[in-house]
């Protein structure tokens, strides 16, 4: 399975702020986030479908998926929607004439969202490394919580 | 004798009214409207604003993906020189009715992804939501877990 952000909802705060490094990345922001039903936050951005839907319909080869997943070619974009009407998710998204879609900040060790979560919520990760991952993400905070604290500036123990 | 003008030729019959053309055109000389449950396409009998380049130039044909747009040089005096208006009537989203694309679109792209997954019955199919539905449909399904936790 290709590479994707994934996120942690239980450790998501709603602060929009991955909106915000994705827009100062790409300029548009390519994740949306929304609280459903008042109760939780989910942020959502391209899957990276192992069978990508919009790759499948798109006419003019601006979508291609090959070895190193999935590849997309603004230049080649007719701007005909299809990959839009074809994607499960509605992820896709059409600006300026061309589709827009999550490429992971390609050339980026880690995507901006990513990189900029506050909560540690959102992580890049295989889909099958997933479980495994966050299991060894919530270990590794319950190691840091039992751990005796490091010092903390100026404040004076009581 | 007056040289014959290049005439721009969409094929009802092909055209899914996508509106690639509507965006590839240079002088906007293609357009469209919609209302209600219908979409329509105008297209001009011919880009002829005179210049040289719009006689050259051909790309909505090129971005058109069902080639559904040909140039065609009348012989003698051309009878229709009317723009030519192509209505397509739209499909509403299953959820929040909001129409949001051509039968004819969805066609092409159900018959598409047919290929390469297995369809779901109809009525609970991805491809009848709008794409805000989707994305919505989607995050309430990952949301379901944690909202029980959170409830309860």
């Amino acid at each position: 399975m290709p590479k994707a952000v994934y996120a942690d909802l239980s450790r998501c705060i709603a602060c929009h702020a991955c909106e915000l490094a994705c827009e100062r990345e790409n300029e548009n922001s390519r994740i949306s986030l929304q609280v459903v039903r008042d109760l939780a936050a989910v942020p959502v951005s391209c899957r990276q479908c192992e069978t990508p839907l919009c790759a499948v319909v798109c006419p003019g080869e601006a979508l291609n998926y090959g070895d190193s997943g999935l590849e997309y070619d603004s230049e080649k974009c007719t701007g005909c929607r299809l990959c839009v009407l074809a994607c499960p998710f509605g992820t896709a998204e059409l600006r300026a004439g061309v589709m827009e879609r999550c490429d992971l900040c390609q050339g980026k060790e880690t995507p901006a969202c990513v990189a900029t979560c506050p909560a540690g919520a959102l992580f890049c990760a295989e889909a099958e490394s997933i479980g495994g991952n966050i299991r060894a993400r919530r270990a590794e905070r319950i190691k840091k919580a039992l751990a005796s604290p490091a010092s903390a500036g100026r404040r004076v123990n009581r | 004798m007056k040289e014959s003008t290049r005439m721009l030729v969409p094929e009802e019959e092909k055209c899914i009214g996508c509106r690639a053309c509507t965006s590839a055109c240079p002088e906007k000389l293609i357009t469209f409207s919609e209302e209600g449950n219908m979409r329509s396409i105008s297209f001009p009998a011919n880009c002829g604003t005179g210049c040289e380049l719009c006689e050259l130039c051909e790309l909505c044909a090129l971005a058109c993906p069902e080639n559904a747009i040909s140039f065609i040089f009348p012989e003698g005096e051309s009878e229709n020189v009317e723009k030519q208006t192509l209505d397509f009537e739209l499909v509403s989203c299953q959820k929040c009715g909001t129409p949001f694309a051509t039968i004819r679109e969805l066609e092409k792209v159900r018959t598409a992804i047919s290929e390469k997954v297995p369809l779901p019955p109809k009525g609970d199919f991805w491809v009848e939501l709008c794409p805000g539905c989707r994305q919505e449909v989607f995050r309430e399904r990952q949301a379901e877990a944690l909202i029980r936790e959170r409830t309860v």
